[in-house]
C-alpha cells in the first residue's frame, strides 16, 4: 500500500512516508475492524437462562472465571440493551414464543449462543412430548457449545469463538443493507405450532396418523393394593376430614396418581408431625372412563397443585378444588401426557433400550421417524392457518380501576429460572398471585418410565441441578430400599459426605442469591460461589463432572474417592466453610436494610405451613420441627449428633438465618462422618445395570435443601418402573406462596419466592 | 439506644477488607509467599484466566465418549456387543455389527454413531463397557458454528496412549487389576485341586 | 509543580484568540474555553468512571474484572461505546416518537451544567458565580421532569407509577441535601463554591468538625439517593422486573441515560468533596487540581463501595428514611452548626455531641421501629 510508485520524486517519497496510503474501500474495512472490536470487546448479554446450564452461566459471571474479564459482565434485564443470547438449557414448547418474542425485541447486532446439548439439539429430553429439538429451529445461532452442561471453561472458549466470528463481520453488510425479519412467533395450539411451516402441517395433518401406533400396553390389569388403605371415591372427603382431624394425620406428604389400564389410582402419603411414626398410604380409585374424585383441598391445603398436576398429566378431574386448570402444558394441548395409551411423537418402543440401536443400528434421526419431521403431533385434520397469535396484553383488573394484572417473567432478572407470576395488583400492593409453570417441563416422568432403574440415575441429576449428588442419593435409597439391597459402610459414609456438601453448597447459595433478589449486586452470590466452587472441585474429582454427577448406584457408589478427595474436603470442611460462614453471618445477618426488607415479611404461620405441605427450612423456620433425617431415618444418619434447627417466626429473615444454622449443622456432621469413615473398604455392593426389583410399589424420601425430595416407584418385576413420580419439594413449597405474599409490595413478593429457594428444574420436572 | 448503620458499616468492613486483601494477597502472590488464585487455600483474587491459565480438569472428567484403537496394533477395542447401547439413558448410541464374508457376526463395529447433542455425558458407557473399549474424553473445548449431528467411527477414535496418557491413574489400577487377576489364575494353575470360583467374576475390571 | 498548567493552557489559548480575534469577543472566547474544557472531560471522565466503578465492584468480589481490552481493560468503555453507537434504534410501537427521540439528550445535557460550578483547583472554576450552590441545587433538580416524561411515553401504566415513584425519592431527598447545604453555607458565608474552599482553607475543613461530619453523611446519603444508586435504586430494579420507562430504550440513548447518572453522581461527590472535604485544598506535593480530583474519586469511591455491599431499600422505606431521619437529622446539623459558629469552642462541642449524637440515636431507634412497623402485610380481600 504504501510502495512508492514507479518513478517517484523525493516528495513523493517523503509523503508516502508519513501518510497512510489506502483505497475508500480499504478504509472501510480499516473502519469496520475497529467497530468489529467495539462489538466483540462489549457483548452484553441478556440475562436470560433455562436451565441447568444457566447455572454454568453464572458460574462463569462468578471470581473463578470471571467474565468481565473479556467485557461481557453486565447482564441486562431487558433484551433491548442486550447483544448476546445465551440460550442455556432445555427449549421446551411453552417457551418457546418467550424466547422468539425477546430475541425479536433485542437490537441489531445481535448474536445468539446455543450453550449444552438441550439448546443444540434437544439434549437427553428430546425424545419428551414437550421438548423442542434445539433452539435452531426458530433462532439463528452463531456458536453451538458441546457439553451436559458444558463447564465454565468450555463457555468461555465459546464465547472467544464468537468472538473471533465477529471479527470477521462487515457490520455494513451484515445489518445496514440487510436487516433479519422478525421471526414469527409461534403459536400454542394442540401441539407448537411454527406459523412458517402452517401450509405443510395443514397438508401433513390431512395425511398422517394422528399419533405413532402402538400396541396396547402391557399394563397392570389388577392393581395390589400394598399396606396402604384403599377408601371409596364417594367416601373420600369425609374419610380425609377424619383422618386430619381425628387421627391426627396433618401433613400431606406426597399426592399422585397411577394409570393401571382399569383405574386410575390415586396415591395419598400421610404423615403426623406430632407424634411423628411411619406413613399412611390411602388409596382412591377412580374409574378410567370418567375419573373424577373429590378434592383434597378443602383439608390439606398441600393437594392444591399436586392434583392440578394430576389433572393435566393424567385427566383425573378433583370436583370441589379451587382452581382445576392445566399446571404443566398449556390449555390447548390435547392429551394426557402420563397415560398408558398416550405416545410422543419420537416415540419408539415401551422400555429402553430400543433394539434399532444394536446388531443393526445404522443411525437415523429422530426427526426422520416422525410424521411432521419434528417433535409434534397434530390432531387429524389440523388447519394451522386458522390459529391466531395471541398477544400478551397487560389487562386491567376488573372490579377497582386501581387493580392492575401484573405479569412477572418467565424471564426475569432474579435468578430463579423460567417462572411466572401473575399478580393482581391494588395500585402497589399483591391482592393475588398465580403461579404460572411449566416452562421447563422436561417430561422427567414419561422419560422415567421408559428408562430402566440405572438410566434414571443421570436423570435425576437434573432434577434440582444445584443438588445433583443429593438427587441421587435419594433415588438410590428409594430403588434399594424396593430391592431390599445392603450398602457397604464405606460407601455409606461417602454418601452423607457428598449429601451434606452438598447441603451446605445449596444454602449458601440460596443466601447469597436471597441477597441478590434483594439488590447486594452479586457480592454475597459471589462470594457463596467462591466456596462452591470448591465443592464442585471435589464433586468433580470423585464423580467426573461438577454438576451432573451422576455418582450413587444401588447398592453404593460408583467409585472410591480420588487420593486428593480428603485431603481436599478436610481443609474445606475444618477451615474454609466454618469461616465463610461466619464471614455470611457477620456481613449480613445484622444489617440493618437486610432486617428492615426482611423481617416480618412473607410470614407462614405454622398451621398453614403444615397444612400446605412444606418441607425443608421453609417449614423449620415456621416453628415444625420436621426433618426426614429423623422422622423417617435413611442411610446412617442416626449415627451422627447434630441438631435440628428450627425458628419460630416464619418470616423471610428467619428462613434465611435457618438457612445459616443449617449450614453450621451440615458441618457439624461432616467433620463427624470425616472422622467416622472407614479406611478402606468396598463401595459398592452389588454392581449391575438391570435391576428388577420385586413387584410392588414404594414411597421413599430424604431430606434434600430444597426439602422433603421423595420418589413414589411402583414396579411390575419389571427393567423398568411402571410408575415413578418424583416428589418436588419446590414445587410443593409453592403452594403458600401466595398466602405468604398477599398484602404485600410486589418487591417483597420476589423477595418471598427468593426465600423459599425453588429450582425449576425440579418445580416443573 | 440503636444507631442505623453500625451493622451495615461491619458489613461494608467485610467488604472492604476483601477488596484490600486482593492487593495484599497479590503483592504476596508475586513474591512467591501466597498460594496461587483458584485454589483451596486461595485469598484475594480467585480468578483463574482462562484461556492463559486453566485450570485442570481431573482424570474422571467426562465430557463425550471415545473408543479406543490400540496403539501397538492399530485394532479397535470395541467388540460391537451393544452393552453401551443398551446401558446409554439417552439411547444416543448406534451400533452395527460388522459382518464376514460368510455373513457371520465378526466381534468389531462396521459402523459407530454417537449423537453428541442427545448424549448427557453420564459415563454409564464407559463404565460398563467390558472391553475398555469405550471411555470418556476430557476434551471440553469443543465449540462449533455449525451443529455435527452425528459423530461417526472415523470421529470417535483415539489412540490408547492418549487414553492412557491423559488417565494415568485409571491406567494403573487397571494394570495392577490386570496384574492381579494374573497372579490369581497362575496360582489357580499351580494348585491342581479345583477351587471354587472366585467371587464378582461378573464385574468389568475398572 | 504543575500547579497552574490547566490555567497557562487556557493563557496560551486566549494569547492566541487575542491574536486572531478583536478584543470584544475575549470574553466570550474565555467562557467558550472553560466550557468546551467541561465538554471534553465530562465524557472521559465518565468513560474512566465506568472503568473504576467495573473494576473495582469486582475486585470487591474478588476477581480482576475488565482486563482484556487494551492493559488493565483501560479501553474498555471506549468498545462499550463503539458498540452502543452501531446497535439497532428500536422505538416502541406506542410510545410517543419525538419523546424517545429527545428524552436521553435532555436528561443528559443538565448534567454538564453542573460541572460549571465545581471548583477544579485554584482559581480553576469555570463560572464562578456568586450563587454557585444555588445554580447546582436548581439544576440537579431538573432531572425530575426529565424522569416523568420519560415515564410518560412509554406504554404501560406500571412505568408511569415508577417514573412518579422515582420523581417522589428525588424530591423527598432533596430536602435533607439542602438543608445541610444551608449549613455550610451559613458557616462560610457565601453560596460560591470558592468562597466556601476559601472558608475551609482558612478555618479547617468542615467535615473534622462535628456538625461537619454528620453533614456529610447526610450530604453522602442524599446524594446517592439522588443519583439513584445502590441502596436507593428500587426504581431502576423494579422497572426491569415490570417494564419501566429505562427499559425501552436501546443504543446509544441508553448510553445517555448511563452517562447522565454517572456524571451527576460523579458532580455530586465533587460538591461533597468542595462542601464538605476542602475542595482543592491539601500538602503542596500534589496539585490542587490532584487533590481536588483524588477526594471527588474518593467519595465516588465510597459510592461504588455501597453498591458493592448493600442490599437496596424498598421504595417506602427510603422515603420514611428521608422524611423521618434524614430530614430531622439535617435540621439538627444546622442547628448544631450555628452553635459551632458562635459559641466558643468546648460548649459548642457538647452541644454538638448532645445534639447530633443523641439526635443519631433516637431517630435510628424510632426509623427501625418504624422498618418492622411497615413491613406489615395489609389485609386485602379474597380476589377469589
Amino acid at each position: 500500500m504504501n510502495a512508492p510508485a514507479a518513478g517517484g520524486t523525493v516528495v513523493d517519497e517523503e509523503v508516502l512516508r508519513h501518510v497512510h496510503l489506502t483505497t475508500w474501500f480499504d478504509l472501510v474495512g480499516e473502519m469496520e475492524k475497529a467497530t468489529s472490536w467495539g462489538r466483540r470487546s462489549s457483548l452484553w448479554p441478556f440475562g436470560f437462562g433455562l436451565a441447568c446450564c444457566a447455572i454454568e452461566t453464572m458460574a462463569v459471571g462468578a471470581a473463578r472465571y470471571d467474565l468481565a474479564r473479556f467485557g461481557a459482565e453486565v447482564a441486562r434485564a431487558t433484551p433491548r440493551q442486550a447483544d448476546l443470547m445465551m440460550v442455556s438449557g432445555t427449549v421446551t414448547k411453552k417457551m418457546a414464543p418467550v424466547i422468539v418474542r425477546l430475541f425479536n425485541q433485542m437490537a441489531e447486532p445481535k448474536y445468539v449462543i446455543s450453550m449444552g446439548a438441550c439448546s443444540n439439539g434437544g439434549g437427553p429430553f428430546k425424545e419428551g412430548y414437550n421438548v423442542l429439538s434445539g433452539v435452531e429451529e426458530f433462532l439463528p445461532v452463531d456458536v453451538y457449545i458441546r457439553g451436559c452442561p458444558p463447564t465454565p471453561q468450555a463457555f468461555l472458549h465459546g464465547l472467544m469463538e464468537l468472538q473471533k466470528k465477529i471479527d470477521g463481520e462487515s457490520y455494513i453488510r451484515n445489518w445496514k443493507l440487510k436487516r433479519r425479519p422478525e421471526i414469527p412467533v409461534p403459536i400454542l395450539g394442540p401441539d407448537l405450532v411454527d406459523v412458517r411451516r402452517a401450509g405443510e402441517i395443514r397438508d401433513k395433518s390431512a395425511a398422517a396418523a394422528a399419533r405413532p401406533a402402538k400396541p396396547a400396553p402391557a399394563g397392570r390389569p389388577a392393581p395390589t393394593t400394598g399396606d396402604a388403605m384403599v377408601v371409596d371415591a364417594a367416601a373420600w372427603g369425609s374419610t380425609a376430614r377424619s383422618l386430619r382431624d381425628e387421627q391426627g394425620y396433618d401433613y400431606l406428604s406426597n399426592l399422585t396418581c397411577t394409570d393401571f389400564t382399569d383405574a386410575f389410582e390415586v396415591v395419598y402419603h400421610l404423615h403426623r408431625t406430632g407424634p411423628g411414626g411411619p406413613r399412611l398410604a390411602v388409596k382412591v380409585r377412580a374409574d378410567r372412563a370418567r375419573p373424577e374424585i373429590p378434592s383434597a383441598c378443602p383439608v390439606w391445603a398441600g393437594a392444591e397443585l399436586q392434583e392440578r398436576e394430576v389433572f393435566d398429566l393424567m385427566g383425573v378431574t378433583f370436583t370441589g378444588h379451587p382452581n382445576l386448570k392445566r399446571i404443566f402444558m398449556w390449555d390447548g394441548f390435547v392429551g394426557h401426557p402420563l397415560r398408558k395409551d398416550w405416545t410422543e411423537a419420537y416415540y419408539e418402543e415401551e422400555h429402553k433400550s430400543f433394539a434399532s440401536r444394536w446388531r443393526e443400528g445404522a443411525y437415523s434421526s429422530a426427526e426422520s421417524r416422525s410424521a411432521w419431521g419434528r417433535n409434534v403431533a397434530y390432531p387429524a385434520g389440523f388447519d394451522a392457518t386458522e390459529l391466531a397469535a395471541p398477544e400478551p396484553v397487560e389487562t386491567p383488573g376488573n372490579v377497582d380501576k386501581r387493580q392492575m394484572l401484573v405479569s412477572v417473567g418467565p424471564q426475569h432478572p432474579s435468578t430463579h429460572g423460567v417462572f411466572q407470576m401473575r399478580l393482581l395488583l391494588d395500585g402497589e400492593r399483591v391482592l393475588a398471585l398465580e403461579p404460572v409453570l411449566g416452562y421447563l417441563h422436561r417430561n422427567h416422568e414419561k422419560i422415567g418410565e421408559r428408562n430402566t432403574y440405572l438410566m434414571n440415575m443421570p436423570y435425576t441429576d437434573r432434577l434440582d441441578y444445584l443438588t445433583s449428588m443429593a438427587n441421587n442419593l435419594a433415588y438410590a435409597v428409594a430403588v434399594e430400599r424396593l430391592c431390599g439391597m445392603k450398602v457397604p459402610e464405606r460407601a455409606e459414609y461417602i454418601r452423607v459426605i457428598m449429601a451434606e456438601l452438598t447441603r451446605v453448597m445449596s444454602h449458601l447459595m440460596a443466601i447469597g442469591f436471597l441477597l441478590n433478589e434483594m439488590g447486594a449486586m452479586w457480592t454475597p452470590a459471589m462470594y457463596a460461589l467462591e466456596e462452591r466452587e470448591l465443592i464442585l472441585d471435589l464433586f468433580e474429582m470423585a464423580s467426573g463432572s461438577r454438576m451432573m454427577c451422576n455418582y450413587m448406584r444401588f447398592s453404593g457408589v460408583v467409585a472410591d474417592l480420588p487420593g486428593e478427595f480428603m485431603p481436599l474436603a478436610t481443609r474445606l470442611i475444618n477451615e474454609r466453610l466454618p469461616r465463610t460462614a461466619d464471614q455470611v453471618d457477620r456481613f449480613l445477618t445484622g444489617s440493618e436494610i437486610v432486617r428492615a426488607r426482611c423481617q416480618g415479611v412473607g410470614v407462614l404461620s405454622r398451621e398453614r405451613a403444615i397444612n400446605a405441605s412444606a418441607s425443608g427450612p421453609v417449614l423449620r423456620a415456621s416453628g415444625v420441627s420436621y426433618d426426614v433425617r429423623r422422622a423417617a431415618p435413611y442411610s446412617i444418619y442416626d449415627r451422627f449428633q447434630f441438631d435440628v434447627p428450627t425458628f419460630p417466626g416464619g418470616d423471610v429473615y428467619d428462613r434465611y438465618r435457618q438457612r445459616l444454622a443449617e449450614i453450621r449443622e451440615s458441618l457439624r456432621i461432616l467433620q463427624q462422618a470425616v472422622k467416622g469413615l472407614p479406611a478402606a473398604g468396598p463401595v459398592i455392593d452389588k454392581k449391575q445395570y438391570l435391576v428388577r426389583p420385586p413387584e410392588g410399589e414404594i414411597y421413599s424420601a430424604c431430606e434434600n435443601p430444597k426439602g422433603e425430595l421423595g420418589f413414589y416407584l411402583v414396579s411390575d418385576g419389571g427393567m423398568s418402573p411402571y410408575r415413578y413420580h418424583v416428589r418436588s419439594p419446590s414445587y410443593i413449597n409453592l403452594t403458600a406462596l401466595e398466602s405468604m405474599c398477599r398484602g404485600h409490595l410486589i418487591a417483597d413478593a420476589v423477595l418471598i419466592l427468593g426465600s423459599i429457594d425453588i429450582v425449576m428444574g425440579e418445580v416443573d420436572r | 439506644m440503636k444507631f442505623l448503620g453500625y451493622h451495615v458499616a461491619k458489613g461494608m468492613l467485610v467488604t472492604i477488607s476483601r477488596f484490600a486483601n486482593t492487593y495484599v494477597q497479590g503483592v504476596r502472590r508475586t513474591l512467591r509467599m501466597a498460594p496461587g488464585s483458584g485454589g483451596p487455600g486461595s485469598q484475594g483474587i480467585f480468578t483463574v484466566q482462562y484461556p492463559e491459565q486453566r485450570l485442570p480438569v481431573p482424570e474422571r472428567f467426562r465430557v463425550l465418549p471415545v473408543l479406543i484403537r490400540e496403539e501397538a496394533t492399530g485394532k479397535i477395542r470395541c467388540t460391537a456387543c451393544g452393552i453401551c447401547t443398551k446401558v446409554c439413558p439417552t439411547q444416543c448410541i448406534w451400533i452395527v455389527q460388522a459382518k464376514g464374508e460368510d455373513g457371520k457376526t465378526k466381534n468389531a463395529p462396521e459402523s459407530f454413531c454417537i449423537e453428541p447433542n442427545v448424549c448427557m455425558n453420564c459415563g454409564l458407557c464407559a463404565e460398563y463397557c467390558p472391553f475398555n473399549a469405550i471411555k470418556m474424553d476430557v476434551k471440553f473445548e469443543l465449540a462449533e458454528y455449525r451443529r455435527q449431528e452425528v459423530l461417526r467411527l472415523e470421529d470417535l477414535l483415539v489412540s490408547s496412549e492418549y487414553y492412557d496418557r491423559t488417565h494415568p491413574q485409571a491406567t494403573a489400577e487397571a494394570a495392577a487389576a490386570a496384574a492381579a487377576k494374573a497372579a490369581a489364575k497362575a496360582a489357580a494353575a499351580a494348585a491342581p485341586t479345583p477351587a471354587t470360583p472366585a467371587p464378582g467374576g461378573t464385574h468389568a475390571a475398572g | 509543580m504543575g500547579e497552574t498548567l490547566f490555567l497557562d493552557l487556557k493563557d496560551f489559548a486566549l494569547a492566541v484568540a487575542a491574536a486572531l480575534l478583536p478584543g470584544g469577543l475575549l470574553a466570550s472566547v474565555s467562557a467558550l474555553i472553560s466550557a468546551g474544557a467541561v465538554l471534553v472531560v465530562a465524557p472521559v471522565t465518565m468513560m474512566f468512571l465506568t472503568w473504576v466503578e467495573r473494576k473495582g465492584v469486582g475486585r470487591f468480589q474478588d476477581r480482576y474484572g475488565p482486563n482484556r481490552v487494551g492493559p488493565f481493560g483501560v479501553l474498555q468503555p471506549i468498545a462499550d461505546g463503539i458498540k452502543m453507537i452501531l446497535k439497532e434504534d428500536i422505538i416502541p410501537d406506542g410510545s410517543d416518537r419525538l419523546l424517545h427521540n429527545i428524552m436521553p439528550v435532555l436528561a443528559a445535557a443538565p448534567v454538564f451544567l453542573l460541572f460549571l460550578v465545581l471548583p477544579f483547583g485554584r482559581g480553576m472554576v469555570a463560572a464562578d458565580l456568586n450563587v454557585g450552590v444555588l445554580f447546582f441545587l436548581c439544576i440537579s433538580s431538573m432531572q425530575s421532569p426529565m424522569i416523568i416524561s420519560a415515564g410518560l411515553g412509554a406504554r404501560s401504566k406500571y412505568s408511569v407509577l415508577g417514573s412518579m415513584r422515582a420523581v417522589v425519592q428525588v424530591l423527598s431527598y432533596e430536602i435533607p441535601m439542602v438543608i445541610v447545604i444551608v449549613a455550610v453555607v451559613m458557616t462560610a458565608g457565601s453560596m460560591s463554591t470558592s468562597e466556601i474552599v476559601a472558608a475551609q482553607v482558612r478555618d479547617g475543613w468542615f467535615v473534622l468538625t462535628p456538625w461537619g461530619a454528620f453533614g456529610f453523611i447526610v450530604f453522602l446519603i442524599a446524594a446517592t439517593a439522588e443519583a439513584n444508586r445502590s441502596p436507593f435504586d428500587m426504581s431502576e430494579a423494579e422497572s426491569e422486573l415490570v417494564a419501566g420507562f429505562h427499559t425501552e430504550y436501546s443504543g446509544f440513548k441508553f448510553a445517555l441515560f448511563q452517562m447522565a447518572e454517572f456524571l451527576s453522581a460523579f458532580a455530586s461527590a465533587g460538591l461533597a468533596a468542595t462542601l464538605f472535604l476542602g475542595g482543592w485544598q491539601g500538602p503542596g506535593f500534589l496539585p490542587s487540581w490532584a487533590w481536588f480530583g483524588a477526594k471527588a474519586l474518593g467519595v465516588y469511591f465510597v459510592l461504588v463501595w455501597f453498591r458493592a455491599t448493600l442490599p437496596r431499600f424498598r421504595i417506602d422505606q427510603l422515603l420514611a428514611l428521608a422524611w423521618k431521619f434524614l430530614f430531622p437529622l439535617s435540621l439538627l446539623v444546622v442547628v448544631a452548626a450555628a452553635a459551632w459558629y458562635f459559641m466558643p469552642l468546648l460548649p459548642a462541642l457538647v452541644t454538638n455531641l448532645v445534639l447530633l449524637v443523641g439526635g443519631y440515636g433516637l431517630l435510628s431507634s424510632w426509623i427501625l421501629s418504624e422498618f418492622i412497623r411497615m413491613n406489615a402485610p395489609r389485609a386485602v380481600p379474597d380476589a377469589r
